[in-house]
């Protein structure tokens, strides 16, 4: 078979592969932003709880992700897009909650301190000064997370979720290299094109000048 | 705040910080409504956590400080310091917000409608030689150092305020426009009617703006006293040593001849030599040489003084200079 007739026969299926995977990764990283980005805002004002839950996150992202997944199809009973998108959505945390508590604590002292002598409020510190400056940094974790999770969802069709990375399992189990790229090359594609978005929204979000 | 200049109190004020350093020791001395203090001392005497004292971005642990009789600690600390000018040590502008932006911070977080806050911009960019038209627009990273400092005062006196708390503003600027923000500063709050204290590390800059000076050292009050005081009276060896080196120099330059005359002992013989006693000291010294007078008489508010001996003028100059 012709790599165009080998296309033209999924087609299909690589548009519906190809949606269920992107279903798969937009829940799971809205899920984590709509978490990780008021807890890290929120974790600034406790710096010692702040480190406990990175710690935390930490420990998860060492888990291989074969294992987690395995894991929590064990603990919730269940497989398919329960325990993927915990999964998945566990391991995003870390970067978003990360580069966000960062992020905030980059903002320069003397910044901070002309903010709060000249009468700002907290809230108005976090918001107009710290929330904006800190937007690199913010932005830069949703791109690792992003990534990542576009990646790592390949492995989510283990657990029956479905997504590209079933192209990449049925290619493995029928050693057919084509197969295999017809998983990898949409998902490699979709990763750099969401990473490129998330660039372009964070330099639109990221005020001119600099922290 | 009120529309008058407030009188800034300093009553047996002590501040340790939670660790352990006593930044300020039983300090007690006011600034008059109106005038200009100038705060000096050595690095880590304790300036900036004074002024800091003023706005409530510190507490005492002992003692208290008052604006107009009232405790600054019975005020909201937010009211407070949006009605205090600050200018920190460092500057501290946005870096992502406007020149204009940053100077229209106080007015916006007060609540002025958008065409006061504006005027109010335009005219403190104007007060701080910063003009809107040409500077308003720009980022902190696209003016240069000097320019900063004057975007970082007119954002203090944007909200008209009747205090103004300025720690080191003019530290980055050369000799040469560093003088000339002097005099514009001096000639700035004295139009609007605000106390100011000044923190500087240049004595000569102290001598230049200020009605009174504050000399603390290792967070005690070294001396208070006017700079005439200051340089001909120091009150021991610390105070001295503040102004020992450029003491002569000073003296030459900002005090009056009559500051000096009253301090000088008369001499014997007489003398047609007479002098204003306005003068700065160093212009009448080059008036008495060309004179080829050793003697000389000094006209003071009517009456006449001396006659002096020229040699007296530099034995008292000279004075604890050594
Ligand atoms: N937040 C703080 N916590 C603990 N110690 C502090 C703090 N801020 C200042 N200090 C200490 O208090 C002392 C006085 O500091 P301060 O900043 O008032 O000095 P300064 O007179 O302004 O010095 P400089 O001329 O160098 O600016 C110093 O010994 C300093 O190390
Ligand atoms: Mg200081």
């Amino acid at each position: 078979m012709t790599w165009s007739a080998f296309l033209v026969a999924h087609w299909a299926d690589l548009w519906w592969r190809f949606g269920e995977h992107v279903a798969l990764c937009a829940c799971t990283l809205s899920a984590a932003c709509l978490i990780a980005l008021p807890l890290g805002v929120w974790l600034t004002r406790l710096p010692r709880t702040a480190g406990a839950v990175l710690g935390l996150c930490s420990v998860v992202q060492t888990v291989p992700s074969l294992a987690l997944l395995g894991f929590l199809m064990v603990i919730t009973g269940r497989i398919g897009w329960v325990p993927s998108v915990l999964a998945l959505f566990l391991y995003a945390l870390l970067p978003i909650l990360r580069n966000t508590i960062v992020g905030l604590g980059t903002t320069p002292p003397p910044v901070r301190q002309a903010a709060t002598a000249l009468g700002m409020t907290a809230d108005q510190v976090l918001w107009q000064v710290s929330l904006p400056l800190a937007m690199p940094v913010v932005f830069a974790g949703l791109r690792t997370a992003a990534v990542w999770t576009i990646g790592t969802a390949t492995l989510c069709a283990f657990i029956g979720a479905g997504g590209l990375g079933v192209f990449i399992n049925r290619g493995i189990e029928t050693v057919d290299a084509r197969m295999v790229l017809l998983g990898v090359v949409p998902a490699a594609t979709l990763a750099l094109v969401v990473d490129a978005l998330f660039a372009w929204c964070g330099r639109r979000l990221t005020p001119p000048g600099g922290p | 705040m009120s529309d008058r200049a407030p009188e800034v109190a300093f009553a047996g004020v002590s501040l340790r910080y939670p660790n352990g350093v006593q930044a300020l020791n039983d300090v007690t001395f006011s600034v008059p409504a109106g005038s200009i203090c100038a705060l000096m001392g050595g690095s880590g005497s304790g300036k900036t956590t004074l002024l800091k004292l003023v706005n409530r971005m510190e507490r005492t642990s002992a003692g208290d400080v008052s604006l107009d009789g009232r405790p600054v600690d019975s005020s909201d600390p937010v009211m407070l310091r949006r009605s205090i000018g600050y200018v920190i040590q460092e500057g501290g502008l946005f870096p992502h917000w406007t020149a204009e932006r940053n100077v229209g911070l106080v007015p916006r977080l007060l609540g002025c409608d958008q065409r006061t806050s504006d005027e109010l911009v335009t005219s403190a960019m104007d007060l701080a030689r910063i003009p809107r038209a040409e500077f308003g627009r720009r980022r902190p990273d696209q003016l240069s150092g000097g320019q900063r400092q004057r975007v970082a005062i007119a954002r203090a006196i944007a909200a008209r305020p009747r205090l103004l708390l300025l720690d080191e503003p003019f530290g980055a600027l050369d000799p040469a426009i560093r003088a000339e923000m002097q005099d514009e500063l001096r000639a700035l709050v004295k139009r609007l009617g605000c106390t100011v204290i000044l923190v500087t590390h240049d004595i000569a800059e102290a001598f230049a703006v200020a009605d009174r000076i504050v000399l603390i050292d290792h967070g005690r009050l070294v001396q208070i006293g006017s700079p005439v005081e200051i340089a001909l009276a120091p009150s021991d060896a610390v105070a001295a040593a503040f102004t020992a080196k450029q003491a002569l120099e000073l003296r030459l330059r900002h005090l009056r001849l009559a500051d000096v005359a009253v301090n000088l002992p008369t001499c014997d013989g007489t003398s047609n030599t007479e002098l204003s006693g306005e003068r700065a000291v160093a212009d009448a010294l080059g008036a008495i040489a060309r004179s080829g007078d050793e003697r000389f008489t000094v006209l003071h508010q009517g009456r006449r003084l001396g006659p002096f001996h020229r040699r007296a003028v530099w034995d008292l100059l000279q004075r604890g200079t050594a």
